[in-house]
């Protein structure tokens, strides 16, 4: 009964083993009858007192038994008298738990001559059998052969798994060779079979600088000996190519092909994934970024975008051709069209239109190969190349995005971009949530510039209303003229005003403004005229609308402040004609009987009077008979923000963080007094490094801190960790150092400030050094905050 | 504690290695712009390390380690540079230079690598 079935990991003590033991000091007569009787007992074990002694194989015992004599010798006497003669033969003992495998190499080691001796195996309790090499061999076969069906199916196995991962493996040894096994989308990577090819040219195909450093780096990567020299190596190999216009990331794996350890060989898998989509998607995401920040500039440098796309517009319509057609020289049309090029390339690259940018940088690159006569091209060739280019294609397409996302209503005929107030609060206050620094601040000014609407948009729609007013009345008057500033309000603040004017502009068209005869009998043109003037001041502005009519009868106005106030003549004539023609705001000209009786205003022009208080401005009228009337309206700027109007108050915030600055930085121990007193002296005592830093709010105000060596050298120390400092260099390190302080701390006082809706602005600091200065200051409201450490001491100014 | 050389045209970045080994208590004993004054300066103090910029002005990183290596071929050098030079780090390497450390630099980096070259556990 032969065992058919084995596993790799069998022993030795499963196969069918001889268990015959016999005591040598029994006869060899007896080992002899076994031999005899049991043909297939390849031996047999000797002991002495069942303590093993060796053993006896069947081909030695017959070898001494085949010589002359040897069976009158040895049959009758012991058994050991016959092992001592065989004693030179030494039996290969293993123990019942050694694999099969293993015992098969280590018997096929032994010599030629005893190469089919049998085996002892030495089984559990000191108990020896014996183990035919025959039955030895023929499981090992078993064994092998199945381990290689295992194998096969394995290889096929890893095989599918490779092909089917989408990913290409392929492994060179140090000839960097492809070698055969290589996964399918290898194929599709490189398109073509790359079996047998050089891998650094695959990877590289028309570098040869690189494929050089490859080729080194590769062998030296697979020869390494040394771990860490390898993975020191590993990392500087490229990890992500371009082939076929397809990104793919590579990554490498080196393997041990020969196991044996004196002999240690390895090869590179190298792994390629196609990474082309993820890349794609990467770039599209990276686009929609750059067309959202070109709408950002657009909205920041909106003058500059319509500018620059109406001279763009204007170059490829007009100019181009006027450029072309002209007597010069192709070498100067040539360079002309260039300069033009390059400059329209730079103007928009300022707002970011990348379509664009991209376009006329490629016609440059053109232009450049056309100007170095890398490119011949005659005028003709010249003119057609210039003229078959569409310039408009890459600015409707950047056009398009932009108005996908301000909307089309927004961008009309490029002239007024409108957004609705909700939309640009909302733009606002996501700008405030990013860090701020110059451009956010710029973009916050830029936006403002939205919510505010330009005085003279707010103005036109009354002109509207005028010439209709004026067409029922049946005057004549010329268009209504608007000059000076432009000035930005936010009109929501000013609406109420804004509304009320219309009662100026009526009453110019009801009282001012004469009929086309009485003007043709005055000398006077039969159109009127009325005007509209705006002009632009640091903290306020002014409207003034004038008319050529009638003026106002100051005669009349005094006859109806004796008749409705019953003041007799004699004190009226005591008030100076500025006085009474004051009295036109006044409520009681706003009634219907006295409109008629006042030749020239009257209604509502109180409530003009009254919008223009309530907005802290002021209204001032004058007047000259039969030449016309003007109104003044003085108004401040920047009625939305919450005054801050004390420099204590800004003091005060700015120490808070000042401390709060120093609290971190210095160990609480280290405070002694902490001072704020009103100061008034004119000289002011310095320190080291100090800064003067101007805050615009509605009044201007000057702080002044000033910090002394040793506190701004223990605060450059914890900037730096410790870092030792050059003598030759510190004295930069320590100015930094100051602006460095000076711009955390009014950082976050204006983002406080901000943060609770004020409106305030810091200059940037500059910093002076100085050996402790006087810094003389006129007579002005002053405060001092002095905060005195154990490191140093630090004061603070603020200045009205 | 070791005694550092750090080599390069940025005082910026010298100025943060600077910082990086001297929070480890390293020594930084001398600065060089470039190759040539790094050469010098190796000569001069005979530090136990360098940190050295590949791409500098007139004489670059690797020209300077294969000239300090010629003449000190125990020279701990170790290179910093940008992922795109990975051929000449490797040129570096292959002419002596220790170690490398491609930038960005973090504390984290250079301390793995500075111990990796002055104490190498085998």
């Amino acid at each position: 009964m032969k065992r058919k079935n084995f596993e790799i990991n069998d022993t030795i003590g499963t196969l069918d083993l001889f268990d015959i033991c016999i005591d040598i000091n029994r006869t060899t007569k007896e080992i002899y009858s076994i031999f005899e009787k049991e043909k297939n007992t390849p031996g047999i074990i000797l002991t002495n007192k069942n303590k093993y002694i060796g053993l006896l194989s069947r081909k030695k015992f017959y070898e001494v038994m085949s010589k002359p004599f040897s069976l009158e010798l040895f049959l009758k006497r012991s058994i050991d008298t016959l092992y001592q003669e065989v004693q030179n033969f030494e039996e290969l003992i293993l123990h019942q738990d050694t694999l099969i495998s293993s015992a098969a190499s280590i018997a096929l080691q032994r010599d030629n001559g005893n190469i089919y001796d049998p085996i002892v195996v030495a089984c559990d309790d000191y108990h020896y059998k014996v183990l035919d090499i025959d039955q030895l061999l023929i499981a090992q076969s078993i064994i092998h052969k199945k381990t290689l069906e295992q194998l096969q199916k394995n290889v096929i196995y890893i095989k599918n798994l490779l092909n089917n991962s989408g990913q290409g493996f392929l492994t060179i040894k140090n000839d960097l060779y492809v070698e055969a096994q290589y996964s399918n989308e290898c194929k599709n990577i490189f398109g073509f079979d790359i079996e047998n090819h050089f891998f650094p040219k695959l990877i590289y195909p028309n570098d040869e600088r690189q494929q050089h450093f490859l080729t080194k780096i590769l062998i030296k990567i697979i020869e390494e000996k040394e771990k860490k020299q390898l993975n020191k190596y590993l990392p500087l190999l490229p990890e992500e190519i371009s082939i076929n216009s397809k990104n793919i990331s590579i990554e490498y794996k080196r393997i041990k092909y020969h196991s044996d350890e004196e002999t240690k060989k390895y090869k590179l898998m190298v792994i390629l994934t196609d990474i082309t989509e993820k890349r794609k998607l990467e770039n599209q995401i990276a686009i929609e970024r750059n067309q959202l920040n070109m709408v950002v500039q657009v909205i920041k440098n909106y003058d500059n975008f319509i500018e620059c796309i109406n001279d763009y517009k204007n170059f490829y319509l007009k100019e181009l051709q006027k450029i072309l057609n002209s007597d010069n020289h192709l070498d100067e049309i040539i360079s002309e069209v260039f300069r033009k090029v390059h400059t329209f390339k730079g103007n928009f690259q300022q707002i970011e239109m990348v379509n664009v940018v991209d376009f006329l940088h490629n016609i440059e690159e053109e232009l450049l190969l056309i100007q170095t006569k890398n490119k011949i091209m005659n005028i003709e060739e010249f003119k057609s190349f210039l003229l078959n280019i569409d310039f408009s294609e890459k600015l409707n397409q950047d056009m398009f995005f932009i108005n996908h996302i301000l909307g089309e209503k927004y961008i009309t005929e490029l002239k007024t971009i409108k957004l609705k107030p909700e939309e640009i609060n909302e733009l606002e206050k996501e700008i405030t949530k990013l860090p701020q620094n110059e451009i956010t601040k710029g973009i916050l000014e830029k936006i403002n510039h939205f919510k505010y609407k330009n005085l003279k948009e707010i103005l036109i729609p009354y002109f509207q209303y005028t010439y209709k007013l004026a067409e029922r009345k049946g005057k004549l008057i010329k268009n209504i003229e608007i000059e000076g500033d432009d000035i930005f309000i936010c009109y929501d603040n000013y609406k109420s005003l804004m509304k009320s004017l219309i009662h100026i502009f009526r009453n110019s068209i009801d009282h001012g403004i004469e009929n086309p005869e009485d003007r043709i009998k005055k000398g006077k043109n039969e159109y009127g005229i009325i005007k509209c003037k705006l002009k632009n001041y640091d903290n306020h502005f002014s409207i003034i609308i004038s008319d050529d009519g009638s003026g106002i009868d100051i005669e009349k106005i005094k006859e109806i402040i004796i008749k409705k106030h019953k003041i007799p003549l004699s004190e009226i004539n005591k008030l100076n004609d500025n006085d009474i023609l004051n009295t036109i705001f006044n409520n009681c000209f706003s009634t219907k009987e006295e409109i008629s009786e006042i030749s020239g205003r009257g209604i509502g022009l109180s409530s003009v009077k009254s919008e223009v208080e309530k907005l802290n401005g002021s209204i001032i009228v004058n007047t000259i008979k039969d030449v016309g009337t003007e109104f003044t309206l003085t108004l401040p700027k920047n009625i939305l923000s919450k005054k801050i109007d004390d420099s204590l108050f800004i003091l005060k915030k700015i120490i808070d963080y000042c401390y709060i600055f120093f609290k971190d930085i210095l160990p609480s121990n280290d405070f002694k007094d902490i001072n704020i007193e009103e100061y008034n002296e004119e000289r002011l005592a310095l320190k080291t490094f100090s800064s003067f830093i101007d805050i615009k709010t509605n009044s201007e105000i000057k702080i002044i801190i000033s910090i002394d060596l040793n506190l701004t050298k223990y605060l450059l120390n914890f900037f730096m960790q410790n870092v030792i400092i050059n003598q030759y260099e510190e004295h930069k390190y320590l100015e930094d150092t100051v602006s460095e302080t000076l711009n955390t701390i009014l950082g976050n006082t204006t983002q406080s400030f901000f943060e609770n809706g004020y409106n305030i602005d810091f200059s940037a600091p500059v910093i002076m050094t100085s050996d402790e200065a006087i810094f003389k200051y006129p007579p002005t409201q002053k405060w001092k905050y002095t905060l005195n450490t154990n490191k140093g001491d630090i004061i603070l100014y603020s200045i009205k | 504690m070791a005694n550092v050389l750090v080599v390069d045209d940025s005082i910026m970045i010298r100025k943060l290695i600077k910082t990086i080994l001297e929070n480890e208590n390293h020594k930084v004993i001398a600065e060089a712009s470039d190759g040539e004054e790094a050469y010098n300066m190796y000569t001069k103090f005979n530090p136990d390390l360098v940190t050295m910029d590949v791409s500098m002005p007139n004489v670059n990183g690797i020209l300077a380690v294969k000239k300090i290596i010629n003449n000190y071929p125990e020279a701990n050098i170790i290179m910093v540079s940008a992922i795109s030079q990975r051929d000449m780090v490797f040129e570096a390497l292959e002419s002596g230079a220790k170690h490398y450390i491609i930038k960005p630099i973090t504390r984290e980096k250079i301390i793995s690598v500075i111990n990796e070259v002055l104490c190498p556990i085998e």
